[in-house]
């Protein structure tokens, strides 16, 4: 644990929770937090460990002075920085844990447990804990989402859908102050941070065509280039500064916007870091006759389709046909299921049906026969090579958990009906449809990055799935794929060696 | 009096394409969908249509765009005399478009048939990586369409934004002085198995939008690009690249016009 004096981590906003004199305690942070302001180089390799093993993560270029760059620096009074919640030990996420013990650490007085996104509600009570049960349970921060949508592509947004609030248990949905009737009307919805690493993949572009939304790829506005959708959970933001000028404005509550000058230096950091797991507790080192690990990431070309060319998770193909000379027993079985995780993976034909982005309106069919990877198809990261916003259900009743901690929200079309869901329907999270205001667009997620996965549990975009195993439970229930225990095992081994 | 004459055409349009479906084998129909879960790898699902009028059972997994179980189809297709591997008799080539009416979901098990085990079609869309070879003029006007389905405006991913890239690949190089982009609605519409069709006005100029968005996304430049919505679409002939002999598919469409005033 790092033992830091109080009296230099905190930050304005945070002395309104708290009166001088209490501010004498020492805090402790996890082992490789970096916090705001730092001082040092942010080093160019670097390993942590996690449950399952360790997470590398490489950063190309020259060497960063933390101090002296603006994402580690706490640019507002919020007290947060970029890397708050981007932290390399949690592979440039947060995991649950980590802000568990950050909160024991500090008695919940580090910026990562702000009002304005750290708290259930900005206006509960913010020294109590259950003020912030949703990021302390489900490593959720709160987005706030204009209703209705901001312009898109320089065009404004008229919704084809109404949304009206069912179950608002924090108040962030109901009151005069936030909530589709506020002063300024908004939706507020809770989501994991997505891991600030690999970006090379998430912006890059394989076809020029989005074909969930049947269109050309729209361009970005100063570069020209194609853009990949395939930024944030909801592509709120369509490329990478406006993605920065999104977090600065909301979690680091900025009031100025990001200058040009820091948005290029957060820019060119962001796009140098690559973060993957490169040892598992019982295979030993990923890379070993293998190839995981962060280092065959930053050497490959993004933006590949792993059917035409470097199947998905062939990484660990060489562990198929394991060479047991200089590996323990253990060791060689645990690579083994790996290798076959990797291959189910692939493999591995279950049904799916009724997942917009997926079953419609593409024309694959609804229900068509196909393996994760149908999704999941970029070599080497496993994100969608089109914009990936799929709904596979976890926000969306009647697939979603009942998750009484979260709100609920029905959706009604105005226009055509939902393909798969009707003309009314409930969901927690409406996810791209409050960025479109499209009804079909509801409940769509981006798929997320793959890598580093161990790193920061819970996943999906609300949490709900606390470990691997929740994850891989959740896909056997929704498409009825009825694994066996070791294929279950195979899966959840593979995505902690990711 | 314009009105009238586009509710004529169409009439005339659709008695032409009526003579050329009788005289080639080609069936039109609408029917729930049924899914056979054969499993020969991915995609390999078959997809099965019954005829009301025959009560044939057809095989419509070839169709570009495969059903929803949830929704009703319309289905037109060629019948061939190839090998049956799902459970009945084959189309191809074969459109589905999916209908609002609601279906039973019903899914057959595979009961002994292969399926279609998975062919990446000929012509689909190249990556970005791939170097395309130049084209070589000298280039006069010409003429493309995109085709849709029934009273959608969504460009089919492997068919329409194949059709697309075609044309919009050709204009980026070719370099028209003028585009002009024509949507057409059916409005017109047909009648199968007891069912109306008639597209939307609005879908005209929705395909219009959306050919015209996507043009300019890929490059084409905006001041050379016009458009027009119309109602009465003529058939294309049979043999026109996209249409495949099914006539009546082609008023679903976007017809791109690239003049060398």
């Amino acid at each position: 644990m790092k033992v830091f004096c109080l009296n230099a981590l905190m930050q304005a906003s945070l002395l309104t929770m708290l009166s001088v004199s209490t501010i004498a305690a020492e805090v402790t942070y996890p082992e490789g937090w970096i916090k705001p302001g730092e001082s040092g180089t942010f080093k160019q390799s670097q390993t942590h460990s996690n449950a399952s093993g360790k997470v590398k993560v490489l950063a190309e270029g020259q060497l960063v002075e933390m101090s002296e760059h603006p994402f580690f620096q706490a640019l507002s009074e919020n007290g947060r920085a970029c890397i708050s919640c981007h932290q390399p030990s949690d592979g440039l996420s947060l995991s649950v844990k980590t802000i568990q013990d950050v909160w024991s650490g500090t008695q919940g007085r580090d910026p990562i447990f702000a009002a304005w996104d750290g708290s259930n509600c900005p206006d509960m009570p913010q020294k109590e804990k259950a003020s912030h049960s949703l990021l302390l349970d489900r490593g959720l921060f709160r987005i706030q989402m204009p209703w209705p949508p901001a312009p898109r592509y320089g065009k404004e947004v008229t919704p084809d859908f109404d949304i009206e609030v069912v179950r608002d248990p924090w108040g962030c949905n109901s009151s005069q102050k936030y909530g589709p009737d506020a002063a300024e009307p908004s939706i507020s919805v809770y989501r994991r941070p997505r891991p600030v690493a690999n970006l090379k993949y998430l912006t890059a572009v394989g076809f020029a065509y989005d074909p969930k939304q049947g269109v050309a790829l729209p361009r970005d506005e100063i570069s020209g280039e194609f853009l990949s959708g395939n930024i944030m959970s909801d592509n709120r933001s369509v490329n990478l500064k406006a993605q920065m000028q999104d977090a600065s404005g909301t979690h680091l509550e900025m009031l100025a916007a990001l200058t040009n000058e820091q948005v290029e230096k957060i820019e060119g950091f962001i796009l140098s870091i690559y973060a993957a797991q490169v040892e598992d507790n019982d295979a030993g080192k990923l890379d070993d006759g293998a190839f995981g690990g962060p280092e065959l990431l930053r050497d490959s070309k993004p933006g590949q389709l792993g059917s035409i060319g470097r199947a998905v998770w062939s990484e660990f193909e060489p562990w198929e046909e394991q060479k047991s000379t200089g590996v323990t027993p253990e060791q060689a079985d645990k690579r083994a299921s790996i290798a076959r995780g990797a291959r189910l993976f692939r493999e591995k034909m279950f049904l799916i049906s009724d997942s917009a982005g997926i079953n419609s309106p593409m024309g694959f069919g609804n229900p068509v026969l196909n393996s994760c990877v149908f999704c999941h198809n970029m070599s080497q990261m496993g994100n969608d090579v089109a914009p990936g916003q799929v709904d596979i259900g976890t926000t969306t009743k009647p697939f979603a958990e009942p998750a009484p901690e979260l709100p609920l929200f029905r959706v009604t079309c105005k226009g055509d009906p939902h393909p798969h869901y009707g003309r009314s329907f409930l969901t927690q999270d409406p996810g791209f449809g409050l960025v479109t205001g499209r009804c079909a667009d509801t409940g769509k997620i981006t798929l997320q990055s793959m890598r580093g996965l161990a790193a920061r549990a819970p996943y999906f975009s609300n949490g709900s799935a606390k470990t691997m195993g929740d994850l891989v439970d959740y896909y056997d229930r929704r498409y009825q794929i009825n694994f066996t225990e070791q294929e279950r095992q195979d899966l959840i081994n593979l995505m902690n060696s990711l | 009096m314009r009105k009238v004459q586009v509710a004529v055409s169409g009439l005339l349009a659709l008695m032409t394409v009526s003579a050329v479906q009788a005289a080639t084998d080609i069936v039109e129909f609408v029917s729930c969908p049924v899914y056979r879960d054969a499993r020969a790898g991915k995609k390999s699902g078959c997809w099965l249509a019954d005829a009301p009028e025959s009560g044939s059972r057809f095989d419509i997994s070839a169709s570009p765009v495969k059903p929803d179980w949830n929704y009703a189809v319309l289905v037109q297709g060629q019948i061939t005399d190839n090998a049956d591997a799902c459970g009945g008799k084959v189309l191809n080539p074969v459109r589905v478009s999916i209908l609002s009416e609601p279906c039973p979901q019903y899914r057959l098990p595979a009961e002994g048939y292969p399926g279609n085990p998975f062919v990446r079609p000929a012509n689909i869309v190249k990556p970005l990586s791939v170097d395309r070879a130049p084209l070589t003029g000298p280039f006069e006007d010409k003429q493309f369409h995109v085709f849709f389905n029934y009273n959608k405006s969504f460009l089919s991913y492997q068919f329409g934004d194949y059709q697309l890239d075609e044309a919009a690949y050709w204009i980026l190089q070719a370099k028209p002085s003028r585009v002009v982009i024509t949507g057409f609605a059916d409005t017109h519409g047909i009648t199968v198995s007891g069912h109306e069709l008639r597209e939307k006005e609005q879908i005209a100029q929705d395909r219009a939008d959306i050919i015209v968005t996507s043009l300019l996304r890929l490059g084409v430049p905006d001041d050379t690009v016009a458009t027009q919505i119309n109602m009465a679409p003529e058939l294309l002939p049979g043999e026109t690249d996209g249409v495949s002999g099914l006539v009546t598919t082609s008023r679903w469409r976007v017809t791109i016009n690239a003049y060398f005033d």
